[in-house]
């Protein structure tokens, strides 16, 4: 292993430089364990002290090119596209705001490539500190979360930024009408043929109601999709979409879970002259013969259905959206999540198979949801394991027939394979956490305890134990420039080390160490 | 089988059409017909007071021979359903929900305060149905018309819990039904009625009637209104100068003192005459309402049960005891009392009858013992003859199609099996009779016991909803005639009514649920959807609309 201590000694020499006389105060703020992201091309550190990004590329040597991108002052969240490939950091500016000098709150947006650099940054008016991404990565969503409070502040204000224009459009404030609720939580459906057109919408969940706004059209204004006619308010627990017939326009819906109720909202988005979105959502209100922790809609041989699991009564419930007809599925464990996995299994008679699980019993079930004679499910296949499961991760290309199971404390994993229906056990230290290398070959295994990281390899599931000279937390898989990939093992100590491995064949041999990385950069 | 203008009051509730229905017990009073032993035993149990029963004698509960008989048919509750709408009331809210069986959307009208009861009105071109308001003393009447619903305000002073409306739609009665109200107290005599002229808006008359009326009708030109009382019948004239007025009272008991000495009232279309039958007497009393005139028929036994035919030209009685069916014919046998046919039953004990809307086929059974035996009439022929069908569990009570062919038959759940013990798994069930081409009946086997049932009108489909909260088994059946195919739907709580939505071709079956609940069914297609959270959709708040 090379050791690089050249930024530290650079660092010195800014501190020789800079510090004697007025010595800024960021030299002597506590590092800690700041936020740090895994981009596409560069591990992002969050120097919430400097008001910086720090971007660490990595070259084919597995030398680091770090580059400083400020955010503003004023950290509050930040958060990685889904496709890796920005960075979106959310700053509150001064506050109060007394002077033109101060700086405003803000949103920076950072490209996450192998050359990392700023890419725009949104003036905001009002300092939030919620930040939602767009899973396709077209819009953001700034609200008030729980820990904001300004002298007067409006918790149902949203901010709708629309990342598609690179900075050209302003973000767009708008209130949600409220009934006494305030947003929680945020869905952003994929594109949905509706009476009027291909649109996105955004679903927001407030403690007791649901709100839906047009992202192609916000000026069109929200609807209100109330959940409760009793008084008693009723709060949404999870939102699920089906974007319905790709041929029609006018049987896109969505599911609202409800907290602790047995019953399911189905909101059919049904056309509307007299609206300007074109559709009207129309709530219907379905039992699911128990309180259910996880929903989804499926494919039937009988068409579509929404899922629900129902683990107090072992049950999988199958719901006609169209009628409100239920039908449900014994599973004979109380399984409490699922996941399609159609798209690797592939469907039987045109349905879908279903992966459930459960974090309460030691089992994995594939509920194939073709019907036999008299029953709605073809087969419930039932896989006992060691210990329940409590995270599941996806595994890309070349390997997305596998899912790595995680059990709550972390000491055992389970590699299962979706086709072949085996599942490996991967025992580890307590704590244990997993990531998923964006080339699908490897996971990577860090936990509190251990000074180094593990690769697993998922072709053999053989796995690299690599010893470190610290901790890691966390481990970030990365593209290199000029090909190839790196981990950058992050080290929380100090003022952050960083060790590069090779990506693809780690090897402790032409590992490098960096340390002192937080203290690059500075003046 | 009661219709609205040939009624039979006094021991039930009126109908405004025969497609909606809901099983509810309210205790003897719905007991259509006693065991007429004359054993003098009194009113004494706390279902079966006196001062809750508006016609319940002093002889008619209990018995000293068979146990009384009971008529579930009697107990159904009016639909709120119009041609293409129904309605239901949400009294927490004020708002009346009412949703197009044609395209399942739900619509919300505001109403007044504590919207609760509701009743359909007939209309020659709109959907038209009145809410009584119970805490703002008024009522709303919702009117249909061409997708737009206007409400027009009625002053209801008296308040009330149930609704009597004229065939034609020109009046709504509010009124007071002392069986529904929870321990009332005596003092209570809930005389006091509202009648709605709806072809003036705004326009409300409240009058005071006999002590505790248990039924209210029309006769068919709509000129006069009858509140079956326990003073007697008191008789409002519609038409008068200053407005609806009561013009008489027609005592039905000899002994000024009988606090309440009705049991089977029947009025006649016309109304002209009301017919009635007492427990524990030979013989049935006819009055006419014009002159409180009394003629009465003898009868060769006490009757159990009577019934007035739709067209209010026969009055059937039973006579258990000697197993017998008295025809009488109407108003024939005031000035013949002896005129009367007698026809003996042979085959089977008879106490009950159901008679069919739209034809001359009567049912007759009992059920004051285990009997499966149906008997069958044609009270029309010039020599009825009785035919009998066995059926697979003893009757429980008679559902006529409205032409007849087919009758759906309940059937209770059966006691274990004597020898064996075994228990049956079926907590009721229901048969199914084909009675036009005489092939054999079948009988299905519910899980949970009967709580609603439905008849289309055309007579090829039937409702039958059943429910248990405790093992939360709730399930809709419907029947197609003549298949005699029965589909079973789960249902996803406990239906509480069910009816047909007639001009939409769709029954519905309303269900408990905090939010509402209704699933309707294509009544071709046996598609069915359900509707939960009628003001859900209507809360919806679209941000671009005015």
């Amino acid at each position: 292993m090379r050791r690089s201590f050249g930024l530290i000694v650079a660092a010195a020499f800014a501190v020789e430089v800079a510090g004697c006389a007025d010595r800024d105060e960021i030299w002597d703020a506590p590092v800690g364990s700041p936020p740090s992201f895994e981009l596409e091309g560069a591990a992002a550190i969050v120097d919430t002290n400097a008001d910086r990004a720090l971007l660490v590329a990595v070259d084919q040597d597995l030398g680091i090119q770090p580059v400083s991108v400020p955010i503003g002052r004023g950290f509050r969240t930040a958060s990685a596209t889904a496709d890796r490939k920005r960075l979106l950091v959310l700053s509150a500016g001064d506050a109060p705001q007394a002077s033109v000098l101060d700086q405003p709150p803000s949103l920076t947006v950072i490209a996450g490539t192998t050359s990392p650099a700023f890419e725009t940054r949104y003036t905001l008016s009002t300092p939030l500190s919620g930040l939602a991404v767009d899973p396709q990565g077209e819009f953001a969503v700034l609200y008030a979360n729980d820990t904001d409070g300004g002298f007067v502040e409006n918790p149902n204000e949203l901010v709708v930024v629309d990342l598609r224009s690179g900075g050209a459009r302003a973000p767009v404030p708008l209130t949600l009408r409220s009934f006494g609720g305030r947003p929680q939580r945020f869905t952003f459906t994929p594109s949905l043929e509706l009476p009027q057109g291909s649109s996105r919408l955004l679903v927001v969940e407030t403690d007791r109601d649901i709100a839906i706004l047009d992202l192609l059209d916000l000026e069109s204004g929200d609807i209100t999709v109330r959940l409760s006619s009793t008084g008693v308010p009723r709060a949404p627990a999870q939102v699920v979409i089906s974007s319905g017939d790709p041929e029609g326009n006018d049987d896109a819906r969505l599911a609202v879970r409800l907290d602790g109720e047995s019953s399911v909202v189905i909101v059919d988005m049904e056309p509307s002259d007299g609206s300007a979105h074109g559709f009207r959502p129309t709530p219907n209100e379905v039992f699911v013969g128990g309180t259910p922790t996880d929903v989804g809609f499926v494919k039937t041989d009988g068409g579509l259905r929404l899922a629900a699991l129902v683990p107090s009564r072992e049950l999988l419930t199958l719901i006609d959206p169209k009628t409100g007809i239920s039908s449900e599925v014994a599973l004979g464990a109380p399984f409490d999540r699922l996941s399609i996995v159609t798209d690797v299994v592939g469907a039987v008679n045109g349905a879908d198979v279903a992966l459930v699980w459960s974090t309460e019993s030691p089992s994995i079930a594939f509920v194939s949801l073709g019907s036999s004679v008299g029953k709605p499910y073809k087969s419930v296949d039932r896989l006992d394991l060691g210990a329940p499961i409590s995270t599941v991760h996806d595994v890309p290309i070349p390997n997305e027939r596998l899912k790595l199971l995680g059990s709550s404390d972390g000491t055992s994993f389970v590699v299962l394979d979706l086709l072949t229906r085996t599942a490996a056990p991967i025992v580890a230290d307590s704590g244990t956490e997993v990531s998923i290398a964006p080339s699908g070959r490897h996971a990577w295994m860090v936990a509190p305890g251990v000074y180094g990281v593990a690769q697993l390899d998922l072709a053999t599931l053989h796995p690299v134990n690599l010893a470190l000279q610290n901790r890691v937390q966390p481990a970030l898989d990365i593209a290199r420039q000029g090909g190839g990939r790196a981990l950058v093992a992050v080290h929380p100590v100090g003022t952050l080390g960083l060790t590069i491995l090779d990506g693809e064949d780690p090897s402790l041999d032409n590992a490098v160490e960096y340390a002192g990385i937080l203290l690059g950069g500075l003046r | 089988m009661k219709n609205e203008l040939g009624v039979v009051l006094g021991s039930l509730l009126i109908t405004t059409g025969a497609l909606t229905t809901s099983l509810v017990s309210i205790g003897c009073s719905d007991g259509g017909e006693s065991a007429g032993s004359g054993s003098g035993s009194s009113c004494g149990s706390s279902t079966c007071g006196a001062a809750t029963c508006g016609g319940c004698g002093s002889s008619t509960c209990g018995g000293g021979g068979a146990p009384p008989e009971h008529e579930d048919e009697a107990t159904y509750t009016a639909p709120v359903a119009t041609g293409r709408y129904v309605w239901v009331a949400n009294p927490a809210s004020g708002r009346v929900a009412y949703i197009d069986a044609s395209t399942l959307q739900i619509r919300l009208v505001e109403a007044g305060n504590a919207p609760t009861y509701l009743a359909a009105v007939p209309d020659e071109t709109d959907d038209v149905a009145v809410v009584l308001n119970v805490l703002s003393l008024d009522a709303t009447v919702l009117r249909a018309r061409e997708g737009t619903v206007s409400a027009a305000s009625y002053s209801v002073p008296s308040s009330g819990n149930a609704w009597a409306v004229s065939t034609k739609g020109r009046w709504a009665i509010a009124w007071s039904d002392a069986r529904l109200v929870p321990d009332a107290d005596p003092l209570d005599g809930y005389q006091e009625l509202t009648v709605l002229d709806l072809a003036h808006e705004g326009e409300s008359f409240e009058l005071n009637v006999g002590y505790r009326p248990v039924a209210l009708a029309f006769d068919a030109a709509s000129t006069r209104a009858f509140a079956v009382t326990q003073d007697g019948i008191s008789v409002v004239s519609l038409l008068e100068p200053d407005g609806p007025t009561v013009v008489k009272n027609v005592q039905l008991s000899d002994d000024p003192l009988d606090p309440n000495g009705t049991r089977d009232v029947a009025i006649t279309p016309d109304g002209n005459y009301a017919i009635v039958r007492r427990d524990g007497e030979a013989n049935l009393s006819i009055f006419s309402l014009v002159d409180a005139s009394r003629t009465d028929i003898a009868l060769p036994a006490d009757a159990t049960d009577m019934d007035l035919s739709a067209d209010g030209a026969t009055a059937v009685a039973v006579l258990r005891s000697t197993s017998q069916i008295a025809l009488l014919p109407i108003p024939g046998i005031l000035h013949d009392p002896a005129n009367l046919s007698l026809i003996q039953v042979d085959a089977a004990t008879v106490g009950s009858t159901s008679l069919a809307e739209k034809s001359s086929r009567a049912f007759f059974y009992t059920n004051a013992k285990p009997n499966p035996v149906l008997t069958l009439i044609d009270i029309a022929a010039s020599a009825p003859s009785p035919s009998s069908i066995l059926l697979r569990a003893p009757v429980a009570s008679v559902f006529p199609m409205a032409d007849a062919k087919h009758a759906v038959v309940m059937h209770d759940s059966l006691p274990p099996d004597p020898e064996t013990g075994a228990v049956s798994p079926y907590a009721a069930a229901f048969s199914l009779v084909p009675v036009a081409l005489e092939l054999p009946a079948k009988i299905v086997g519910v899980r949970a016991p009967l709580t609603a049932i439905a008849l289309a009108p055309e007579g090829k489909r039937a409702l039958l909803a059943t429910g248990d909260e405790a093992s939360g088994l709730f399930e809709l059946h419907i029947a197609e005639m003549p298949s005699l195919k029965v589909t079973t739907l789960p249902l996803a709580s406990m239906p509480i009514a069910t009816g047909i939505v007639a001009g939409e071709n769709r029954g519905y079956v309303a269900q408990k649920h905090p939010e509402g609940r209704i699933t309707f069914v294509d009544l071709d297609s046996g598609e069915a959807r359900t509707l939960t959270g009628f003001e859900l959709a209507a809360q919806v708040v679209d941000g671009s609309e005015p």
